[in-house]
């Protein structure tokens, strides 16, 4: 009855305003929710299809740079316990996609033990299938891969892998529904064929254990480890999982934190509207309980309209994500790619357990947001209630709002200065949040502020309208002060957005001056996200090396190793060239030049500052790093700056690097010309050569550049449209807590025209009233903005890349002032033909 | 169709033009000839023995590696040793009479893993833990085990009596074309002991053995369902080894043949028409529903030979379908009649032809 009367009724007689209410939950949840789901999506291969693809394996036996075949001998013991399968993974690309597939090489005897694969041979004969996938360039692709191809058993199916061009034979079909989407980007071949095409003859990824009889796993797991040398790792398939999780769990984490913002302007457009509710309400509660409502009944009537926006809100938010994270996918891959290569992505999947922590969120967050609206709800008393109609002002004490001033910056200043916890920057981001917190905290002083200003300050002929708007403000102070703490957030977080990217754009930028020096730089073929496929034939070196001479090419190689049980990378470049020619900068200021010289005299090694910062590692220590090769102790002589990833990276000599690893062929190489030659002639010279056989992309030093620049811009992608989607949510509530206002005061309006305001008058009244919100809420903005901002830049990235940035105020903050104000005059002007197109007649008696 | 369907690496694929075919009057050599012919499509070494435990637990044991080329010759430039050229297939059985079972384990894997060789200058032979090898004195060492079905057999075996070469100087006709043959040797007694386990029990056993070592490029001919195998070990010191080829129209196939060995290992070869098996019984497989004889009578009158042979135990069916895809039965038999002794016999081609996989 209660809530009948109180918010039922009310709500359906402003269907826009709930409408725009539950969209702001909406779109918070369907931030949150497409950034998970499209990161889950856009690293498949590293998370979830980890598992799917191992089948029934139990253990796993794998090596930085490969399992040696010969090896295999040493597993012949536990052979009686456990099935042993090679496997051979490796990424390719697949150019009529755009996309990377990825390779799976099994062997295609043994592996109906492992992985019970349906394969379909259609019209074509069983043993000519076999013939081919075992003998010939066979493979099977999925049923769904080949329809999105248009390729059917006999066709050819044309591939990038390791840079050379390749055309193999679709001898049969994988039937996809039992796998799903695991299967859309993935080449099932025979393990040889996977070697030869990736060049790994001699070796293979993993040996998968599939155990023969029932088996307590930690003790067989031992025993294999006892017959293999200590390079080996042994391991269940879910750990290779979870490892693949951990290298991309901080970026998941930072695009969700960021996502999470737009539920935090979602939590304050609730607020913001219940609040609306309850104080248009006063009156009605306040008789309500005099009449002998309980607090417990009023309280429950809040409770249940704010569940009520936020189940419709989750609803729509999980309906939003899907489709938000099919969107998105593209943007969090370039963002995954700069962590890990050839990762290959799979499709997002809604199952029932995003669907209901959609609606929890949607649902938590409105009830958070009804705390203080219920607090002023409850505070109502029946007659004090019941005397006045604008008891609206009731004013927190100063030395109240100046303690929780205090305790915020306090505590901000606490979180920003503790440790991240895992690699994930927590405390600085609840920093982050105390400091966007403090808007809520000032906005009502600034409000107070803006309705004092002497409107002779604000311009000529604002006059009457502008007296009355200041009026109005002081009057709705407690709405108003919601509002411009809404147009504050989305200001604050937008400068604070710009002020990252920016600072990030800069120090990207300068970076790539000083670390890509080379003429011409030869890397493997992009899909369209940027994403790279694998590395470069070692043929494409010779060829290089023959067209334009050994001292001119630089080779980068790059493989996995581990240094104290954790993944890291470990480079290979020849340190003569870089220090001849000069290359990445180091943390220290000392020249390129200077440092792989001393590298080259020691025999030391350099790292990039995530692997600094990760380890505590500094120049002059000492690091062990595991290989195949053995473990290798080297001095680090410098520790470079480093934005093309946060993985950790230690770079050796190239020699140095060969002696520890297969040549599999670089990742990239760098061609440094004489002086006077002519770039462009060269470039034609190595294209030309490469032609026919090979795939790769030869850039000059400008294109490269660009590109850098360009794949900054497609990472960031998702950054700027979260920005963007908080920016909405907050535009919303604007426009809602404006409406909201105007609406209460139809009857001052009605009195205004009715003692001969004019049309123009009243309309610039409440513009004005809409332009000191935008302006209070824009100044408060603007300065938080900039604080947060500045812990992004150089706290929050600091601890979950490793990257120290230049912080840079970008020149388009005060450009921010010139969208935002016009901005929320727009958001005025709806509200200010509402008020126009009620006759003051009919507005006066319906409040009567 | 299952991947599985890609094991059937009996099935023959690519012509069989560059397959090398065996020929009468070719030298053999050892113990070269012990050990792999990769240039021929299809060989297997073979081994079969009734054991007894100290106890006087009865078990008949089978052990045996296939080799089949998929491609001749060796790999090409660029290509990886990986790559299914040859794959070997083994077959590993253990009879528990007195339990009236047969359990059994297979293993599969291609050469060019360090997992599984054949040697071609002897006899040795590994597949995954699994090994038999020649060593001093034609002694020779098995070595298998299972983990799932619980089975277990490390044995030492050595010859009684000298090799047998099978046909004419081990060039064994299986067809009436040339080259549609196989050389084919073999120990036909030999005295084994050592260890078995089964499901636990680790116990010591002895008795005898037969050996055969069998290669070719087409063995069977157009037409041929499946052949009847016996190998069998006489009271009198001899053995007797009798095939007969079954054609699909019922009649039994011109090439089927029969070795008897002498006590001093002279040997005694026969033709089709020196002697008669004659099917008494049958069973029926629960496993494939195939209908196997389960009792034949054997005569070579030439040699007053008149024979009953009868299996120890009637559910010798193995379905392989981890490695070479086919049905067949394989097991212990016990001789009656005019002399008695032991064997065993092999009966191929009654779950489904083995016309194309010979």
């Amino acid at each position: 009855m209660i809530l009948r009367s109180l918010w039922l009724r009310p709500t359906m007689a402003h269907p826009i305003r709930a409408l725009l209410t539950v969209l702001g939950v909406a779109i918070g949840v369907a931030s949150v929710l497409s950034t998970i789901l499209a990161s889950r999506a856009a690293v498949a291969s590293l998370g979830s299809d980890v598992e799917v693809l191992a089948g029934g394996a139990r253990l796993e036996v794998t090596r930085p740079g490969g399992v040696a075949v010969e090896d295999l001998e040493a597993l012949r013991p536990v052979c009686d316990e456990a099935l042993l399968v090679p496997v051979v993974e490796g990424a390719a690309l697949a150019p009529a996609l755009g996309d990377i597939v990825r390779l799976l090489g099994v062997d295609l005897l043994l592996d109906r033990e492992v992985r019970p694969i349906e394969l379909e041979v259609g019209d074509g004969s069983l043993e000519a299938a076999r013939d081919a996938m075992l003998l010939a360039d066979g493979v099977a692709i999925s049923r769904s891969l080949a329809d999105e191809l248009s390729l059917g058993i006999g066709d050819s199916l044309d591939l990038v892998v390791q840079a050379r061009e390749c055309s193999l034979e679709v001898a049969a079909l994988v039937e996809p529904e039992r796998f799903g989407s695991v299967w859309d980007r993935v080449v099932l071949l025979d393990v040889a064929l996977a070697q030869e095409l990736l060049g790994r003859l001699d070796r293979v990824d993993r040996i998968e254990l599939m155990p023969r009889a029932e088996l307590e796993l930690e003790p067989f797991a031992a025993r294999v480890r006892e017959l293999l040398p200590p390079t080996y790792r042994i391991r269940p398939a879910s750990e290779r999982r979870e490892e693949g999780e951990r290298m991309v769990r901080a970026l998941e984490f930072n695009l969700t934190a960021l996502a999470g913002v737009s539920v935090l302007v979602g939590i304050v457009l609730v607020a913001t509207t219940l609040a609306t509710s309850v104080v248009q309400r006063r009156a009605q509660i306040a008789l309500l309980r005099s009449l002998g409502a309980s607090s417990a009944q009023v309280a429950r009537a809040v409770v249940i309209e704010a569940a009520a926006i936020g189940v419709a809100g989750g609803a729509i938010g999980v309906l939003l994500g899907w489709v938000g994270a099919r969107a998105a996918v593209a943007s969090v891959r370039a963002t995954v790619a700069t962590v890990v290569e050839g990762v290959v992505a799979g499709t997002v999947q809604l199952n029932p357990i995003w669907i209901l922590a959609g609606l929890a969120l949607g649902l938590l967050a409105s009830v958070a947001a009804a705390v203080l609206p219920l607090r002023e709800a409850l505070r109502t008393p029946p007659l004090q209630g019941l005397r006045t109609q604008h008891s609206d002002s009731a004013t927190r004490p100063w030395k109240g709002r100046v303690l929780t001033l205090a305790g915020l910056v306090g505590a901000a200043i606490v979180f920003v200065n503790l440790p991240p916890v895992g690699d994930r920057p927590v405390w600085a981001l609840i920093a982050a949040l105390c400091i966007l917190s403090t808007l809520l905290v000032l906005a009502g002083p600034l409000v107070d502020l803006f309705a004092r200003v002497h409107p002779a300050s604000l311009g000529s002929g604002a006059g009457v309208p502008v007296r009355l708007a200041q009026a109005a403000l002081e009057a709705g102070r407690g709405r108003a002060a919601w509002a411009a703490g809404a147009v504050g957030m989305a200001v604050g977080l937008a400068v604070a957005m710009t002020t990252m990217v920016g600072s990030f754009r800069k120090s990207v930028v300068d970076w790539t001056r000083q670390a890509m020096p080379s003429d011409l730089f030869v890397r493997p073929l992009a899909t369209d996200t940027g994403a790279l496929a694998g590395r470069i034939d070692p043929e494409v070196v010779s060829i290089a090396r023959r067209e334009l001479g050994d001292e001119a090419v630089d080779p980068f190689h790059q493989s996995q190793a581990y240094y104290r049980d954790q993944p890291i990378l470990l480079g290979g470049a020849a340190f003569d060239v870089v220090a001849h020619e000069g290359g990445v900068p180091f943390l220290d200021g000392r020249s390129s030049r200077e440092v792989f010289a001393q590298a080259v005299l020691t025999g030391g090694v350099v790292a990039n500052e995530p692997f600094a910062r990760r380890f505590d590692v500094s120049a002059g220590d000492r690091v062990r790093v595991e290989t195949p090769g053995g473990t290798i102790a080297r001095e680090v002589v410098g520790v470079y700056r480093d934005y093309s990833g946060h993985m950790g990276r230690v770079v050796l000599d190239l020699p140095d690097y060969l002696a520890h690893y297969p040549d599999e062929g670089p990742q990239s190489v760098s061609v440094f010309l004489p002086p006077a030659a002519d770039v462009s002639s060269a470039r034609t010279r190595l294209a030309t050569a490469l032609e026919g056989r090979f795939a790769v992309e030869i850039l000059d030093n400008r294109e490269v550049r660009a590109e850098v620049l360009e794949v900054f811009e497609r990472t960031f992608a998702i950054t700027i449209a979260l920005q963007l989607i908080s920016s909405v949510v907050a535009g919303i509530a604007v426009v809602a807590v404006l409406g909201a206002l105007i609406h209460e005061r139809k009857r001052e309006l009605a009195v205004v025209r009715v003692l001969g305001g004019s049309q123009r008058q009243l309309f610039g009244l409440v513009l004005g009233e809409a332009l000191l919100l935008g302006l209070a809420g824009t100044l408060g903005g603007l300065v938080v903005g900039v604080v947060v901002g500045y812990v992004l830049v150089t706290v929050v990235n600091l601890q979950s890349f490793g990257w120290s940035l230049q912080f840079v105020l970008p020149g388009s903050l005060l450009g921010t002032l010139l969208i935002v104000v016009p901005a929320c005059l727009l958001s005025g002007l709806i509200p200010a033909f509402l008020s126009l197109r009620t006759p003051p007649r009919e507005a006066l008696r319906a409040s009567a | 169709m299952l991947l599985p369907s890609l094991l059937a690496v009996l099935a023959l694929g690519a012509s069989n033009e560059e397959w090398a075919r065996v020929v009468p009057g070719g030298d053999l050599t050892f113990p070269a000839d012990h050990g792999a012919h990769p240039s021929t499509r299809t060989e297997w070494w073979y081994l079969t023995g009734n054991l007894t435990s100290a106890e006087g637990r009865r078990f008949g044991f089978q052990f045996t590696v296939f080799r089949r080329g998929l491609a001749p010759g060796p790999a090409l430039e660029g290509q990886s040793p990986l790559r299914a050229r040859q794959v070997l297939a083994g077959h590993l059985a253990l009879t528990d009479v007195d339990a009236d079972r047969t359990l059994f384990a297979e293993r599969l894997r291609r050469t060019g893993s360090p997992l599984a060789r054949a040697a071609e200058e002897d006899l040795a032979v590994v597949l995954d833990d699994w090994s038999l090898h020649r060593r001093e004195g034609d002694r020779l060492e098995l070595s298998a085990g299972d983990a799932s079905t619980g089975i277990r057999l490390d044995l030492e075996l050595r010859p009684r009596k000298p090799l047998v070469l099978h046909g004419d100087g081990g060039y064994s006709a299986k067809g009436e074309e040339p080259g549609n043959a196989s050389i084919y040797t073999s120990w036909t007694r030999l005295e084994t002991s050592g260890r078995l386990r089964l499901r636990g029990d680790e116990v010591t056993v002895g008795g005898e053995a037969w050996f055969d070592h069998e290669y070719g490029s087409t063995v069977l001919e157009p037409g041929t369902l499946g052949w009847d195998w016996f190998g069998l070990q006489l009271e009198d010191g001899r053995e007797l080894m009798l095939f007969r080829l079954r054609r699909a129209d019922g009649s039994r196939g011109p090439a089927s043949a029969a070795t008897l060995v002498g006590t001093d290992g002279s040997l005694r070869t026969f033709g089709a028409e020196a002697f008669q098996v004659t099917d008494l019984g049958q069973w029926t497989s629960p496993h494939t529903a195939a209908v196997y004889p389960n009792r034949w009578r054997l005569t070579v009158p030439s040699e007053d030979l008149d024979l009953e042979v009868v299996p120890l135990v009637a559910d010798c069916e193995l379905t392989t379908a981890q490695s070479t895809g086919v049905a067949y039965w394989e097991g212990p038999v016990e001789v009656r009649g005019s002399v008695e002794g032991r064997g065993y016999a092999e009966l191929t081609g009654y779950a489904g032809s083995m016309e194309g996989r010979f």
